[in-house]
């Protein structure tokens, strides 16, 4: 799946939520494999962007086109080609770490799905912790955790709004190490202010209006 | 009683909603509810009057009487999510959801129910058997108020539909005018803007993937609802003649109802001690005495048939709840019940101008 | 990787198991519900004492008490979803029709353990005549049907709202009403020895088309 060729383009997408906007005009095309960044001032709605490119939100404007080998994908399935890790994601709080990750894979059908879950937290590094409760977690560990499911099923986009918060040093390598391990077969969004995760990135959309800027 | 309420008119906006995500169809659909509970309040309330004049109470639980409440309460449950729904397009969409599912349920409240239980109603005026039974004069004032007031609604409708459109344009340039420093250029972008939002959305392209498990669970479910509906319909007509005969009503054990006419005219009654003693005839011919404790009916002797319902004690029916039909003022009369007036206007029943009710009813 | 239909079935059980773990291991849902269900039969059974052969009023009686229960439980499935900040985990990896068809197995199967206590102990604390169980079960089933299909859609919306669980118990009412008259009616029937075909083929027509309008709109529920 890694291997398919996906190309995420936006024309004039724009959100309002009732008389409050949230996303001005924005157009971009991109494609994998690539680390795009996307940046903008807090509220410029870079959140409520990924949702709307992983088929969560219908965008109140505009055109967001999601194609996998040339074919578009309508939105309610695009869920299947993306990993999504964003700050509003929460775990079952009664299940372990490795619980959580399988039921995802499971839900998602992987064929093989505890060794999908293995992998997934050796990348993240919880492993010695994968059958301790996510109610015992510090903010840090769930944050790693999010890592580890956006990168379960080894999807084609995989998105990461704000990664490197309340995280570690250590953390921010699992970061890097993901931008790098995902970047060259994938397409990889990162939402962020932060000059050292912008600094992964090959190519950045700017949220304010402007569009896509070339920073490399 | 020509008052029914305009329910579930707001559902034909439903699918627009949930489809093509047009806001005009949510206020359509919200106005159409809220018209509907001024409707129905009024249908109630002028039927409880009403129901005072005739019957003798305001409410006594009839099945119409209950099946309006229904429907008063799922127009309340309707704009009480609504209230509580932030942002329009959730509440367009929760709200429509909801008013889809109770579209499954106002058939059933409306019509299986309260027909599948004898009531002090007459007869369903336009009735199973294809036929307007009514006399011509109450029929012309029916059909008047009928288009009248169906009238009056759409009018209203419109007005109110055309409110929310100006209370939403004055909710937006209200937006511009304390909106971040935009000025007057950005005030008319954000109309435009708004403009759009208001414009059916534009699909999306490309979802040749995903129609034809669409269609397939669309057809899966709409096969199931038309099933569903036949069965209801099946059970409808079955519930149509709830009644038994006597001979299996001796048989039965428990709680019966039976239907019949008055065999003879020597009835035992005694208003002070509540008691009446009559003998009962079904369809067959078959004779049954029936002894019954309670209020006794006040229109007992001008019964055209009578449902009991009770149990079966050693060699009598004891019934604790009689149902009177008499002939009904708003029903053309029939040869045998009474005559008619050559200026059309209907006489009462045999026992003259004083028969007032179509029915009474005692427990 | 196309979304066929066993990979559906895969996600639903998926689902299924995942509730009925949680509820394992946290447990408050079902107690809650339970204690709730024999509360309302203590009430019930104190305030109307043994009713010998008033098996109508009985009817009546068994029916609100369980109409209680499920009003008082069933919006749970969803709002510990919403509560707990879950809902998103569950929609990027499942259909809305997949989460939807989960739970309402869930709360099917929820039902059916609240009833498995319920049942006996009205039986005894009511002083019941015998009952004709193919009938009974009949009629209880389909009523589950109905009882759980409504719950898990009206769960679902409520779940989005801001009153959340205060407002379920008013909005799945008229909902229920069918259910509620058609089944007493059944149970009134199956005890004074009628026949319960017409109850049956009412609930039954209504379970049907409220499982129907349901598989329609469980793609709406979510979609922001």
């Amino acid at each position: 799946m890694s291997a398919a060729s996906l190309r995420l383009a936006g024309n004039d997408i724009a959100h309002r939520f009732g008389p409050r906007v949230a996303v001005r005009p924005v157009s971009f095309d991109v494609s994998a494999p690539g680390v795009v960044a996307v940046t903008g001032e807090n509220g410029s709605g870079k959140s409520t962007l990924l949702r709307i490119l992983c088929g969560l939100l219908r965008p109140s404007r505009g055109e967001c086109v999601f194609e996998v080998d040339g074919c578009a994908v309508e939105p309610r399935r695009r869920r299947l080609f993306t990993g999504l890790a964003t700050p509003e994601l929460s775990f079952y709080e009664e299940f372990s770490a490795a619980e959580n990750l399988a039921f995802a894979a499971e839900t998602r059908g992987l064929p093989n799905a505890a060794n999908a879950v293995r992998l997934a937290l050796e990348q993240v590094g919880l492993t010695p912790r994968a059958d301790d409760r996510v109610s015992a977690f510090s903010s840090g560990m769930k944050q790693r955790l999010r890592l580890a499911f956006a990168i379960l099923h080894e999807p084609p986009v995989i998105m990461l709004d704000e990664p490197g918060s309340h995280l570690d040093d250590a953390g921010r390598a699992v970061v890097e190490h993901i931008v790098q391990t995902y970047g060259p077969r994938a397409l990889v969004l990162i939402a962020t202010n932060e000059p050292r995760e912008m600094a992964l990135a090959e190519q950045r959309i700017e949220l304010s209006g402007r569009g896509l800027e070339r920073t490399a | 009683m020509g008052r029914r309420p305009r329910a579930g008119l707001g559902h034909a906006a439903l699918r627009a909603i949930l489809v093509k995500r047009d806001s005009e169809h949510d206020d359509q659909a919200a106005a159409a509810a809220e018209l509907g509970v001024l409707f129905t309040v009024v249908a109630t309330v002028s039927g409880s009057l009403w129901a005072k004049a005739m019957w003798g109470s305001y409410w006594n639980w009839d099945p119409r009487e209950t099946s309006i409440f229904f429907v008063l309460i799922l127009y309340i449950a309707y704009l009480a999510l609504r209230g509580s729904i932030e942002g329009d397009e959730k509440r367009a969409r929760l709200s429509a959801i909801y008013s889809a599912i109770a579209f499954v349920a106002v058939p059933f409240l409306m019509f299986v129910v309260p027909r599948m239980y004898e009531g002090l109603h007459p007869d369903p005026i336009i009735n199973n058997r294809g036929k307007v039974d009514m006399d011509p004069l109450i029929r012309l004032c029916f059909f008047m108020m009928l288009i009248g007031f169906t009238a009056l609604y759409f009018w209203l409708q419109t007005l109110r539909v055309r409110v929310t459109r100006l209370e939403r344009r004055r909710e937006l340039a209200r937006e511009c005018d304390h909106g971040p420093q935009l000025g007057r250029v950005g005030c008319l972008a954000a109309r435009v803007g708004a403009a759009l939002l208001l414009a059916p959305a534009g699909r999306e392209a490309g979802q040749r993937t995903g129609e034809v498990t669409m269609n397939f669970k669309t057809i899966l479910a709409v096969g199931l609802g038309v099933a569903a509906i036949a069965i209801g319909v099946s059970s409808f007509k079955q519930t149509m003649t709830p009644y038994i005969g006597f001979a299996e009503a001796r048989k039965a054990s428990g709680l019966v109802q039976v239907n019949g006419k008055l065999a003879s005219k020597d009835y035992v009654i005694n208003k002070e001690e509540q008691y009446l003693k009559f003998k009962l005839q079904d369809t067959n011919g078959d004779v049954m005495p029936v002894e019954y404790r309670g209020v006794i009916p006040g229109n007992f002797d001008q019964a055209v048939s009578i449902v009991a319902i009770g149990a079966f004690k050693g060699d009598h029916f004891e019934a604790n709840q009689l149902l009177v039909k008499c002939p009904s003022k708003y029903q053309a009369m029939e040869s045998e019940t009474g005559g008619k007036h050559p200026d059309g206007v209907p006489q009462g029943g045999p026992a003259g101008p004083a028969a007032p009710e179509t029915t009474g009813v005692a427990s | 990787m196309p979304n066929s239909g066993s990979n559906s079935a895969v996600a639903v059980w998926s689902v299924l198991r995942k509730e009925c773990r949680t509820e394992w291991r946290t447990r408050y849902g079902l107690n809650a519900a339970l204690l709730f269900a024999v509360t309302s039969l203590t009430a019930v059974s104190f305030a109307a004492g043994r009713l010998g052969n008033r098996t109508d009023i009985m009817a009546a009686l068994f029916w609100i008490v369980l109409l209680f229960a499920t009003l008082a439980s069933m919006s749970h499935a969803f709002v510990r979803e919403v509560e707990s900040r879950t809902m998103l985990l569950l929609r990027l990896v499942a259909t809305p029709t997949e989460i939807a068809v989960g739970k309402l197995l869930f709360n099917l199967l929820f039902l059916c353990v609240i009833e498995a206590v319920t049942v006996p102990l009205f039986m005894v604390l009511m002083g019941a005549p015998p009952v004709r169980w193919g009938q009974f079960l009949a009629v209880l089933g389909l009523g589950t049907v109905s009882l759980a299909a409504s719950s898990t859609l009206v769960g679902a919306v409520i779940a989005q709202t801001r009153g959340r669980g205060a407002l379920f118990a008013g909005v799945s009412l008229p909902l229920l009403l069918p259910v509620l008259a058609a089944a007493v009616g059944g149970t009134r029937e199956m005890w004074a020895a009628n026949s319960v075909a017409p109850s049956l083929k009412l609930l039954g027509a209504y379970a049907v088309a409220l499982l129907a309008a349901s598989l329609l709109l469980y793609d709406h529920l979510w979609e922001d």
